[in-house]
This record gives C-alpha cells, sequence and structure tokens, in this order.
C-alpha cells in the first residue's frame, strides 16, 4: 500500500483583512469578515511547509524548492515590491515592529540590517516609489534637529506606561540606512522581535541584538565588548542542560522570544512590561515578574492533571500569545485570545495558564489519520499545518 | 429654550463625530491603494505607474492634508476607513428612514449589536497596533502616522459611542424605576468610556493629525461637555430631588456651574462671573506639612512691580557673587497675582478642579512612587477624580467608576475584566505617593490654561548655557508649559534641564534647592542607564544626604538610589564633599515664581499639597 501526504492548514485569530481567508476574496466580502475563533481548515495542499504570517496578509510555502504556493489577505506596498524584486530574500527578511529590516546572505556570511524596507530595496537596485508624490515632499523636508538630549520623561517613556508628551516631538530620521555584519557563516533562522533581531546557527548559537532599552529582548549582558545593536552571542543558550538550541521563534510584534533545544525543552526571555499579564506569569511563577532577570528562563507546560507535558516539538510565538506542539500531537497555548488568536472560543478572552486547545481534526471515519507538524503564529493568530495521511487503494 | 440648546449642541455633538466619519473616509480612500481590495495575488503594485488623482471633492477641501496616515501600511489604512464606512452605514440604519431599504439584515437588534462590536475589536486592533510601535521606536522617532493611526481609530471609536450607543434621551423620563436605573448607569459608563478614548489619543498619540487631530479632540469634549450639561438640565427638578441613591448618575457638575452657556470666550466671562461666589465657600486643599525643611541659604527676593522687563533682561547680565559664569535663581513675588487661577478660578479648591476636569472624570498621567530614580516607580493613568481623592486629599469622594484605565479599549461586552497594562504597577499600599509631573496638561485641559498667562518675563532673551553649549535646545516657538500637582512628600530628584525655567507656585509650598551649573561634576551626574542617556540627573538624593529622608528598607536588596551601589560605596567621602558643595534654596509660596538659569541643579520637594507650573523658554 502506498502512502502519500495530503496537507491541510488550520488557522484561528484575527481576520481582519481576510489573511486568514484563502479563497475567492471579494466574494465572501461583505463589510468585514469576522475573527476565527477556532482552529478551522483554511487552505489544503500537497505540500505546506512554511507559513509567514504579517500584519495583513499570510503566505505559505511549500517544502520543494520552497515554492510559494498561497497567499491570503492584503500585503503592504513595500511587501509586495520586495516580493517582486527577489522572491528569495522575501522569503527569509525579517521586519521588526520599529521599522528595521535584516536579510542575511549566506554567500558572504552577512547579516545586514536595513533602517526600513525602502532601504532594503534602494540596496537591491529597486526605487520604491511612493504613490504620492506629496508624502516624498515631506520626507525631503524632514529636518535633523541637532542631537538634543531627551527630557527625563522622554528616558522613562519605555519603561512601564508609554505615554509620550507628542507636542515636543519632531521627526528626526538618525537611523544609519545600512549596516552590516560579516562572519556568520552558518545562520538558519534570522528572526525580528518588536525592537530587533536574533539569528540562530547551525551549531545552535543564538545571537541577538537591538534597542538597549530592552535589555530582556537579548536575554545577554550589554557591553562594549557586546553592544546591544551588534549581534552577540547569548551565552547562557548554549550551555543548556539538554543541548543546543534547534530552533527560534519569535514574532516582529512581541517581546517575547522562545527557542527549543535540541531535547525538546522550550525557553524563553523577553521584556515582561512590554507582555500582557498573562504571559508575565511566565517569567515569575510567584508574580513578581518585576525581578525577572534578563536571561532566558525554562518554561514547563503542566497538562490538566498536573503532570508536566515533555518534549515540545514546536512553538510559534504571536504579539500576545504563544502556541506550542508537543510529541503527542497536542496543541497548549497561552496569552490573549482577544481576536480568538488561542482557539479556544469567543467566551475565553485570556488564559494564564497552558491550556490545551481541544481539536478534532479527523474528518470522521474514511480512515484518515491526520497529525500535526507544525504549528505557526501571526501577530493575532495561530496555525497548525496538518498532514493527513490518506490510503490509497 | 432649554430644549432648544439641548438639541443644538447634540446636533453638533452628533455633527461632529459624523464629519470626522466622513473626512476619514475621504482620506483614506485618496491614500488606499489601488489595487483592488482583497485581490489576492499579483504581486507587482509597481507596475501601474499612474498615481491616481485625488478626489474631486478633495480638492475642496483646501487645507485638508491628505497624507498624514500615508506612512503606515497600506491595510491598516483600508482597515481604517472600512470602519467607518461601517460606522455611517450602521449609523444610517439605526436612525431607521435615513438608512437605505438593503439594510434589512441589519435591523434586528442583535446583529446590530454584533456588527457594533466587530467595529469596536477592529479599531482596538488598529490602536493595538499603533500603540506597539510607540515603543518599538525611540521616542523621537514614533513616525506621525501611527500616532495619527492611533488618534484616528481613538475618534472612530468615539463616533461609535456616539452614534451609536449613547442615549441621548435617558432623562427624559423621570421615572425612578429599576430600567431607568440601568439606562444611567450604561449611559454613565459611556460616558466615561467616550472621556477615556479621547484622553488617551490626548495622553499617549499627542492627538496627531492636521484635519482633525487635538483641535478635533478640544471640540469634541467641549459638546460633551455642553450635551451632558443640558442634558441634566432638562431633568425635571421633581426627579432631580429624588435621586439620592449614591449609584445614582452624578452626570453634571453641581448645578450653578454646569452650564457652560456657549464655548465661545465672549460669553464664557458672563457664566463665570455667575459663579464665583460659590468658590469662596468651597474646601480647600489641606495647607497640612508634614516636614518642612530649613532653609540655609535663601534665595533673594524681589517684588514683580520693581522688576521690568529690562531689569530682567539685565538680571541676566549681572555677575553672580560668587563670580561664576551665567545668571544667579531669583524669586519674584506678586508676578501672577491677577492670574484667575489665584483669585477667580481657584485652584485651591478640589471643587473648580473637577469642575474643570468633567466632574473629575478626564484622566491624566501621574507618576506612582517617592522619585523618579527610585526602584518601583512607574507611570500611570488615572481619572483626575481618582487622583485627588485617592492621592491629594482622601476627603474628596470619588467613585470609581473605570478605575482599571488600559491603554486599550477594553470590549465593553466581555464580561470578564481586561487585564490591564496599568497592572503593571505593583500595588504594595496604597500609601504611595502619586505625582502630575511634568505632564502639558494644559494641552489637554484647554480650559485651565485659560486661568493662567504667560508671564512677560519670558519674552526676553536669556543667555545660553554658561558652561555646557551642548544643552543649549533650537529656539522654542513658545514658552513649553507643564504642570505639577502633588501631595506632600513629593521629591524631583536634583537634575538640570536644557532651558530657563519660571517655576510658579500656585497652591502650596514647595521646597527648592539649587546648585550652579559649574557644580556639575561635583553633582555626580548619572551615566546612561537601561539604554537611556541619564546624566542630566545626579546620583545624589538630597534628602537622604541631609537626613530628612530614610531609605526605604534597611537591607541590600531595597536599594533607592543609586549613590549606595558598590561602585560608589568604594569612593567614601563623596557624601561629605557633597555636603560642602555650595547652594541656595527657597520654600515657594502661593504666588510666587522662582527663576531657575539653564543649566542649574535642582531639587524640588513638595511641603503640602502643592501645584505648580513651570514656563520653560530660551
Amino acid at each position: 500500500m502506498k502512502l502519500r501526504w495530503t496537507m491541510e492548514l488550520y488557522a484561528t485569530g484575527a481576520n481582519q483583512s481576510l489573511q486568514l481567508h484563502f479563497g475567492k476574496q471579494a466574494e465572501i466580502y461583505q463589510g468585514d469578515a469576522d475573527d476565527l475563533w477556532e482552529f478551522t481548515c483554511v487552505f489544503r495542499h500537497r505540500d505546506i511547509h512554511t507559513i509567514r504570517s504579517f500584519d495583513s496578509h499570510t503566505i505559505v510555502y511549500q517544502k520543494r524548492n520552497n515554492r510559494f504556493i498561497a497567499k491570503a489577505g492584503r500585503a503592504p506596498r513595500g511587501h509586495n515590491a520586495l516580493r517582486f524584486v527577489d522572491e528569495n530574500i522575501y522569503r527569509t527578511f525579517a521586519e521588526a515592529n520599529n521599522g528595521h529590516v535584516a536579510v542575511y546572505n549566506s554567500e558572504t556570511a552577512t547579516i545586514t540590517e536595513y533602517a526600513t524596507i525602502r532601504d532594503l530595496l534602494r540596496d537591491l537596485g529597486f526605487h520604491y516609489k511612493p504613490k504620492h508624490v506629496l508624502w516624498e515632499d515631506e520626507l525631503v523636508k524632514e529636518e535633523r534637529p541637532k542631537d538634543c538630549r531627551p527630557s527625563r520623561k522622554e528616558q522613562f517613556a519605555c519603561d512601564y506606561e508609554h505615554y509620550h508628551a507628542y507636542h515636543e516631538v519632531i521627526p528626526r530620521p538618525t537611523l544609519v540606512l545600512k549596516v552590516s555584519y560579516t562572519g556568520f557563516p552558518d545562520i538558519v533562522q534570522l528572526l525580528a522581535h518588536s525592537t530587533g533581531f536574533a539569528a540562530l546557527s547551525s551549531t545552535g548559537e543564538v545571537y541577538t541584538w537591538g534597542d538597549e532599552r530592552f535589555v530582556g529582548c537579548l536575554g545577554r549582558e550589554v557591553s562594549d565588548e557586546c553592544p546591544a545593536q551588534d549581534p552577540s552571542p547569548v551565552p547562557l543558550l548554549s550551555q543548556l542542560p539538554t543541548g543546543p538550541v534547534r530552533h527560534l521563534s519569535i514574532s516582529p510584534t512581541s517581546s517575547l522570544l522562545a527557542c527549543l533545544t535540541a531535547g525538546n525543552d522550550l525557553y524563553i526571555w523577553g521584556d515582561p512590561r512590554q507582555l500582557p499579564p498573562s504571559l508575565r506569569t511566565l517569567f515569575r511563577a510567584d508574580d513578581d515578574w518585576h525581578d525577572y532577570n534578563d536571561g532566558p528562563v525554562p518554561v514547563v507546560i503542566t497538562d490538566t492533571d498536573g503532570n508536566e507535558v515533555d518534549c515540545i516539538v514546536d512553538v510559534a510565538v504571536g504579539t500576545e500569545h504563544i502556541i506550542a506542539l508537543t510529541d503527542q500531537g497536542e496543541v497548549y497555548v497561552i496569552g490573549q485570545n482577544c481576536y480568538g488568536q488561542l482557539g479556544l472560543g469567543e467566551e475565553i478572552k485570556w488564559v494564564t495558564k497552558w491550556e490545551k486547545v481541544p481539536l478534532s481534526l479527523d474528518d470522521g471515519g474514511g480512515g484518515t489519520k491526520k497529525e500535526i507538524k507544525a504549528v505557526a503564529a501571526g501577530p493575532w493568530a495561530s496555525f497548525l499545518i496538518v498532514g493527513k495521511e490518506k490510503k490509497r487503494m | 429654550m432649554s430644549q432648544a440648546m439641548t438639541t443644538t449642541s447634540r446636533s453638533k455633538f452628533i455633527g461632529l463625530c459624523l464629519s470626522a466619519v466622513q473626512q476619514i473616509i475621504q482620506e483614506c480612500t485618496y491614500i488606499a491603494d489601488d489595487e483592488p481590495t482583497f485581490s489576492s495575488s499579483s504581486p507587482s503594485p509597481h507596475q501601474n505607474a499612474g498615481s491616481p488623482k485625488p478626489p474631486s471633492n478633495v480638492q475642496n477641501l483646501g487645507s485638508i492634508r491628505l497624507c498624514g496616515l500615508e506612512g503606515c501600511q497600506e491595510p491598516l489604512v483600508e482597515l481604517l476607513c472600512r470602519q467607518a464606512s461601517r460606522i455611517l452605514q450602521l449609523y444610517e440604519s439605526g436612525s431607521g428612514d435615513a438608512g437605505p431599504s438593503n439594510n434589512a439584515n441589519l435591523q434586528s437588534g442583535e446583529e446590530h449589536e454584533k456588527a457594533i462590536s466587530l467595529v469596536k475589536r477592529r479599531l482596538e486592533l488598529l490602536t493595538k497596533t499603533a500603540y506597539g510601535k510607540f515603543y518599538a521606536y525611540m521616542y523621537k522617532e514614533v513616525p506621525t502616522c501611527w500616532r495619527q493611526l492611533y488618534t484616528d481609530a481613538a475618534i472612530l471609536r468615539f463616533a461609535v459611542l456616539v452614534l451609536l450607543e449613547f442615549d441621548f434621551e435617558a432623562d427624559a423620563g423621570s421615572k425612578e424605576d429599576a430600567d431607568e436605573k440601568e439606562r444611567r448607569m450604561k449611559r454613565k459608563m459611556i460616558v466615561d468610556e467616550m472621556v477615556k478614548t479621547l484622553d488617551l489619543s490626548l495622553i499617549l498619540a499627542g492627538a496627531a493629525g492636521q484635519s482633525r487631530g487635538r483641535k478635533w479632540v478640544d471640540e469634541a469634549f467641549a459638546l460633551l461637555e455642553d450635551v451632558l450639561g443640558d442634558m441634566t438640565a432638562v431633568t425635571p427638578a421633581a426627579s432631580g430631588g429624588a435621586k439620592t441613591g449614591d449609584d445614582d448618575e452624578q452626570e453634571g457638575e453641581r448645578p450653578q456651574k454646569k452650564r457652560r452657556i456657549s464655548s465661545s470666550s465672549s460669553t464664557k466671562d458672563e457664566a463665570i462671573k455667575g459663579i464665583n461666589d460659590s468658590w469662596q465657600n468651597a474646601p480647600s486643599f489641606s495647607t497640612v506639612e508634614p516636614f518642612t525643611p530649613p532653609v540655609k541659604n535663601p534665595i533673594s527676593r524681589i517684588s514683580a512691580e520693581s522688576l521690568s522687563l529690562e531689569a530682567f533682561q539685565s538680571h541676566f547680565a549681572k555677575p553672580r557673587p560668587d563670580g561664576n559664569p551665567g545668571p544667579a535663581p531669583l524669586i519674584i513675588t506678586g508676578l501672577v497675582d491677577h492670574w484667575p487661577a489665584l483669585t477667580t478660578h481657584p485652584w485651591n479648591k478640589p471643587d473648580y478642579l473637577s469642575s474643570r476636569t468633567l466632574s473629575g472624570r478626564r484622566l491624566v498621567p501621574v507618576e506612582i512612587g517617592r522619585s523618579y530614580v527610585d526602584e518601583g516607580w512607574g507611570q500611570k493613568i488615572i481619572s483626575f477624580g481618582e487622583f485627588l481623592s485617592k492621592y491629594i486629599d482622601a476627603s474628596i469622594p470619588y467613585t470609581p467608576s473605570s478605575s482599571n484605565v488600559s491603554p486599550f479599549h477594553s470590549s465593553s461586552s466581555s464580561a470578564q475584566p481586561q487585564p490591564s497594562s496599568s497592572d503593571l504597577l505593583p500595588e504594595k499600599d496604597n500609601t504611595q505617593i502619586a505625582y502630575l509631573a511634568q505632564h502639558p496638561l494644559f494641552l489637554q485641559l484647554p480650559r485651565l490654561r485659560q486661568d493662567i498667562l504667560i508671564p512677560d518675563l519670558c519674552y526676553t532673551a536669556p543667555p545660553s548655557h554658561p558652561t555646557d553649549p551642548s544643552q543649549d535646545q533650537p529656539e522654542l516657538d513658545s514658552p513649553q508649559l507643564n504642570a505639577w500637582f502633588g501631595p506632600p512628600g513629593t521629591i524631583t530628584p536634583l537634575h538640570t534641564d536644557p532651558y530657563h525655567n519660571l517655576l510658579v507656585q500656585v497652591v502650596g509650598r514647595k521646597y527648592v534647592r539649587l546648585y550652579g551649573p559649574e557644580q556639575t561634576v561635583r553633582m555626580r551626574p548619572r551615566g546612561k542607564e537601561g539604554g537611556v542617556e541619564m546624566g542630566n540627573t545626579s546620583q545624589v538624593d538630597v534628602g537622604v544626604v541631609e537626613g530628612w529622608d530614610k531609605l526605604e528598607g534597611e537591607d541590600e536588596e531595597r536599594v533607592n538610589s543609586g549613590d549606595e551601589g558598590g561602585r560608589e560605596n568604594s569612593e567614601m567621602g563623596w557624601e561629605e564633599d557633597f555636603k560642602k558643595v555650595p547652594f541656595v534654596d527657597c520654600i515657594l509660596e502661593p504666588g510666587d515664581t522662582l527663576y531657575i538659569p539653564i543649566g542649574w541643579w535642582h531639587y524640588v520637594r513638595g511641603l503640602s499639597v502643592s501645584f505648580s507650573v513651570s514656563f520653560w523658554w530660551n
């Protein structure tokens, strides 16, 4: 008997730009489509391998040749342009919430960071022209006032409640347009968190860099030798009991970073100040997350009976939630459910303890057996990549 | 008469919201891509080179800036636009006759409710997305478009509340049955939500936007006040007397001041005159001072009458007694005696401040904790009423309505309370000090701004920084105003500002100590802390050095100020050295104005309930 795998994509969460709808979009568009509150099959294909879910669109790649197979929702102009210019770069580029963009070139062993996606396009020789000339004028007109010291209030603006006195703010494009870091020959993952990036090498070394104000996201000390803005290794992640890091999961809109070790242990680090209370407890069980240490901490998932769940084979991070897959094929979630991203139904607003998602993927009878291959997350959505074992007569 | 007025302010209110909704649709449609909405493929937007002309009606809008949102990603602009269209559609279908007949599917109340909650959820998503950008970027680099997106989403949310949810007729029936009570409660909740929505856009996003923005928000607040005032005004007296329950609607302000005849300033004075007398009998803030530090080297005082503009200008050039460069600090008395804030609109009366903040409903950002360099210090957004009663004077009554203010709008339909970012502060005890500090309160509450005047002295040309030219800032267009309002014991640690400062004491007393700019090295400036430059703040806690304050907790874990850190311990004797640094000090009385020249290190300590206004200029 020959086995053939068919794959399905299940999704739940925010659907404000129809990014969970892979069908003919114009037809169902009436006002706004509602969010999905439970995992729902949204797409089927022979081969589904990678999901890239952005603010308002989702892209599906297959394993074979990493080929693009489907897109749902609306992509911003910069994304459309980059996809057109270089599909390969688009598949792997990382874009942080502060607009910074990073790409990796394995031939030159170089990570290059750009201030914006426009700078990346420009570097690729593509003049990304904004649609409306007025905007361009405005950009040109922006002045660069001399370096002024932030007021005391501003210095704390990144702490605690983030309110700002904006009336005094002048736009100040001080960013370097492009910075390159060489000497990274074997990067296998390059991902963005809200204020910076993290990269994983094939040997399990994790490098982090980004905004020093959110040092928790770096998971390491900041010093003259290892400044915040340069990719530097996270020492605590190179000597974990269950082996080197094999997988990173980070959301460009979140301040929580997660990784899995070779032995399938889950570690997280980040800046709890930027997280909803439902996720802060991950950093400190006793709720006193104010004393969080700036290093990765192990995360233990317990089932309803209080037993420890071993072997987390995949994990994905959204803006305010995490989804994890165990080797038993069970899906656990934690965090906010305001748009259905946990797939627990509309009544649940959030969960502060890991909750197993009740799933019924098998479509009754027929002898088909389904297996969750991987999980993925968008900012406000979760995905399951499901393999279907079909007996061929 | 009042009926007519009610209709006018109400229709103005509704008109304001409708016009904002329409404006947003117009602007967003222009920005939105011409790629057909939701086409699922073809990643080649750049190929259609021809950019669309602005819609013809846009030309008529003249000065309207079309591009405020253009830095935001197009799908988000479209999303905003769709919500605006949806609100219009729901408003039209809800108001019956005006709606097109094809909205039959929306007629059922449940569908209508569901549609409204979806719009709100979408607007919340926009708000969250924009809010995420606020801290992802460096403070000065947050692109304006994100602040406008936040503001426009807030404006739309406000429009949802006004156009689709607020029951303008709630007071028409004078029956005091359970139904009526529930309606009142609901209306009160909606009003609180309206205030929260707009105040957060002012506080968090600076109400950015050319065609709406702060101007729109200010107008909306003014009209909201009118509408609320009118609604209580038309309540029959009989029913007013029957109102005794404490959960009852505390709708407007007290009767004598609830009616703002018009928002135009010409008639305002009349309205104000009528209420002057009432303030005299209203209770004032307590003047109790738990601790009064001694003044050792008093700053010289001069009466405003004997200080002409020219005399003040020449003071800048006058050498300091100790021969160091730059002008000396100076206390000017009687400079602000004529301010309404000290006379007809007394800021020392809680009732008056309450009346200027929609009965204490308006939200303000406050700092929680003794001093901003302390461990556990944080910032919080609370209602002015809560601030007054919880932190300033416990005798001021306040019934918390929406105690948990989150930067996000919690969905009103949710049964569970939303966890919010205001949980960020550990509520260790309720004896914490809260300080409304360095907040541009007068931009947020223009009506309080009318109670003060910019002193003429700010129109002088002061010298630049005496020792460090890098401190000098680009010239300000107009003086920068900040409010400093707090209970006894607030502390602003020793620091310098890059501007000249007139610190006007309006209510209560404050102790101020000043060290000259030439002493900067001995002030033990901080370095970079947590990625932010703290060089303008000293490591020294003056209160601790002087023995006025004890460090919280004796154990090493609860170190309160940087001067106790391990590094500093190795440099014994700095404290003795610091004590030898010459300084001047003073206690500011109500009506006093302290001139703090640029670069002077100052330590400020509230002695009683204290309200000051600072004017920065250069």
